[in-house]
């Protein structure tokens, strides 16, 4: 691995050795700005694997709290219930939609395996996002994305995937979000 | 990365200026020979997914806008993966794979929130000291930037860990503040050490509001940067003498995509997996039409004004306040600027930004140490109020200053020290009040 070392400036101290390497280590795992315990725990578990529509019209309808690894379609062949909210270059993209049905109001979170863009429509509006998180060393999750929403049907839409299986949960969120600096 | 949509189309040609304008009007600098039109350069910022531009554009312009937009969008992704087309390129050694995961909505990078690693925002530039001099030669080991992330095959440069202490103090009302005060813990480095002259230059990624405007603004005001050769309008120390050049430095050194303009990543000889991945991809890696459509983007990209317009109004006498505390002196209300096309059939017409683009001196307590702890003296240019309005109504991880060390503006006030030490003392004069009609006229930027 070459020479590792650990260097702090300010108070200016400096380290070299295993203690650096375990610091180093450390700071490469799984580290998101909110508490995701919930979240890996399913990521973690067993996934159920659906193939996500090519349209509303043929979507799967995803529950929430259960892992699902989704198989997406080459991004042009999909039909979005509403535009990404994002424009983006999508060569080489993979898409996909899904239904999500939201019993009761609150804050839920989207999660994804890798860094891919996420939106939640309802009828022919996207649903805002509050907030994101993310941790780049990471795939259970990679990518949390924080919505409030009312109770309802919605519109899950993948889009710019860079590959064609990406693995979701739908959860709700706790009522706390205090954490890190990673992820943002 | 993910950030908040809307589903409302944003584009607004024209900028609404009203209020900027009743501002600009009570506070232009003294004695400063302007142009009475109103400031251009703002426009609502509808939809943060679809950013408007400061002037009205052609069908073509608009197209090449909206292509830009997709560009700064877009995660690269590494050369190889099947498809990706122009997208293809990222790495080997990045920090981040778009634009949009820093400069987050096209508005400011999210800051640090506390104890634990840099946010993607954050990164660590790296400059070396030369005697006195401060040169943009990089770390012979690790280059310009120290990289985070890397591609399959490639082994990430370090990580990069903050640490906060604290430094106290209270207003003359009695009322406490604290400041934090960071260093930097790099571990993982897996290049071998840098070197003990190496600059550590935290930078939180900037909003890109008005660029092409604040380009527009003639370079004759400009003061060399201390060490550097360059005098710029960009960067928090002025060493981007173009867009054009920041950007093609971000691609290269943040996130490893070569252009025309820079068609080399940023590997050392000591990282030689880089060397060998980086010479096999084809040059450039962004295609020149999707470099000139960013280049379009960020130069026609607005300012965003207060939403809904005109609902924001400052206090009678914030203004005043303002100006009464020196502010004015560096964060200048007006600039003229000369357009490449006329607007209204002017070139010359007048922005609004907050800033005279020159570099100061703001104290010690900023200054940037080199790796064996040397403080080293730190100019910073004045950076732009415009916009603050919109980036305190989206306050998720909003940090200030170079570092984003500062939580609050409050505290972004309380770290002037240097050539504006008069106006922090006048402001920690303020009663709290006073303070918050301050803070409330800095919102309506």
């Amino acid at each position: 691995m070459g020479s590792r070392g650990r260097l702090v400036v300010g108070a200016l101290m400096l380290f070299l050795g295993s203690a650096a390497i375990q610091a180093a280590d450390a700071a490469g795992g799984c580290q998101f700005a909110w508490d995701v315990s919930h979240e890996q725990a399913l990521f973690n578990g067993a996934v159920k694997t659906v193939a996500a529509g090519h349209a509303m019209s043929a979507a799967p309808q995803l529950v929430p709290d259960q892992l699902y690894e989704l198989a997406l379609a080459p991004q042009e062949q999909v039909t979005f219930a509403v535009a990404p909210g994002k424009k983006m270059l999508s060569d080489g993209a993979y898409a996909g939609v899904a239904h999500v049905h939201i019993a009761q109001a609150g804050t839920y979170r989207v999660s994804l395996s890798a860094p891919f863009w996420v939106d939640l429509a309802s009828g022919d509006k996207l649903i805002v996002s509050g907030d994101f998180t993310g941790s780049p060393h990471c795939d259970t999750p990679r990518k949390i994305v924080q919505f409030v929403l009312p109770a309802g049907e919605f519109a899950l839409q993948l889009s710019g995937a860079t590959s064609a299986q990406v693995r979701v949960t739908v959860t709700s969120a706790p009522t706390s979000n205090a954490g890190t600096n990673a992820g943002h | 990365m993910q950030g908040p949509t809307q589903d409302t189309d944003g584009r607004v040609a024209r900028a609404s200026v009203a209020l900027v304008a009743i501002v600009a009007a009570l506070i232009s600098p003294a004695g400063a020979a302007l142009n009475t039109a109103a400031p251009i350069g703002s426009a609502p910022y509808v939809s943060a997914g679809d950013l408007p531009a400061w002037r009205p554009l052609t069908p073509a312009e608009q197209r090449l806008f909206d292509l830009g937009d997709a560009v700064f969008n877009t995660p690269f992704v590494p050369v190889g993966t099947p498809g990706a087309e122009r997208r293809s390129g990222l790495g080997p050694l990045f920090n981040a794979a778009a634009c949009d995961q820093c400069h987050n909505e096209g508005a400011h990078g999210r800051g640090p929130i506390g104890d634990g690693p840099a946010p993607a925002a954050v990164v660590i530039e790296l400059q070396t000291m030369v005697g006195e001099e401060r040169l943009d030669a990089g770390d012979p080991s690790y280059g310009h930037v120290l990289n985070t992330q890397a591609v399959a095959g490639v082994v990430p440069e370090a990580e990069v860990l903050i640490h906060y202490g604290s430094r106290e103090g209270h207003y003359a009302d009695g009322t406490p503040w604290s400041l934090r005060v960071p260093s930097y813990e790099i571990s993982g480095l897996h290049y071998g050490p840098l070197e003990p002259t190496t600059v550590l230059e935290p930078r939180i990624a900037p909003p890109l509001f008005g660029l092409g405007l604040l380009e527009a603004v003639p370079g004759p005001q400009m003061r060399a940067p201390l060490g550097s050769a360059d005098a710029g309008h960009f960067n928090w120390q002025g060493t981007a003498p173009s867009i054009l050049e920041q950007t093609t430095r971000a691609f290269s050194r943040e996130m490893g995509l070569t252009t025309s303009v820079l068609p080399r990543d940023d590997c050392t000889l000591s990282q030689v997996a880089c060397g060998q991945l980086s010479a096999a991809a084809s040059v450039p890696e962004v295609q020149e039409e999707l470099l000139q459509a960013l280049l379009a983007f960020e130069h026609w990209v607005a300012v965003p004004t207060p939403l809904p317009t005109g609902a924001v109004v400052p206090p009678p006498g914030s203004a005043e306040l303002f100006a009464a505390l020196g502010c004015l002196a560096c964060h200048q209300s007006q600039l003229q600027v000369t357009l490449d096309v006329p607007l209204e059939g002017r070139r010359e017409q007048v922005i609004a930004p907050y800033t005279d683009l020159r570099l100061h001196d703001l104290g010690r307590g900023l200054d940037d140490k080199t790796v064996a702890g040397r403080p080293v003296p730190s100019r910073w240019r004045t950076a732009p109020l415009w916009g603050l309005g919109y980036r305190l109504r989206h306050p998720i991880a909003l940090t200030f200053l170079h570092d984003g060390r500062a939580r609050s503006v409050d505290e972004a006030i309380l770290w002037h020290e240097g050539e504006a030490l008069r106006a922090r003392e006048a402001y920690i004069k303020l009663n709290a009040v006073q303070r918050e009609k301050l803070l409330q006229f800095l919102s309506s930027l």
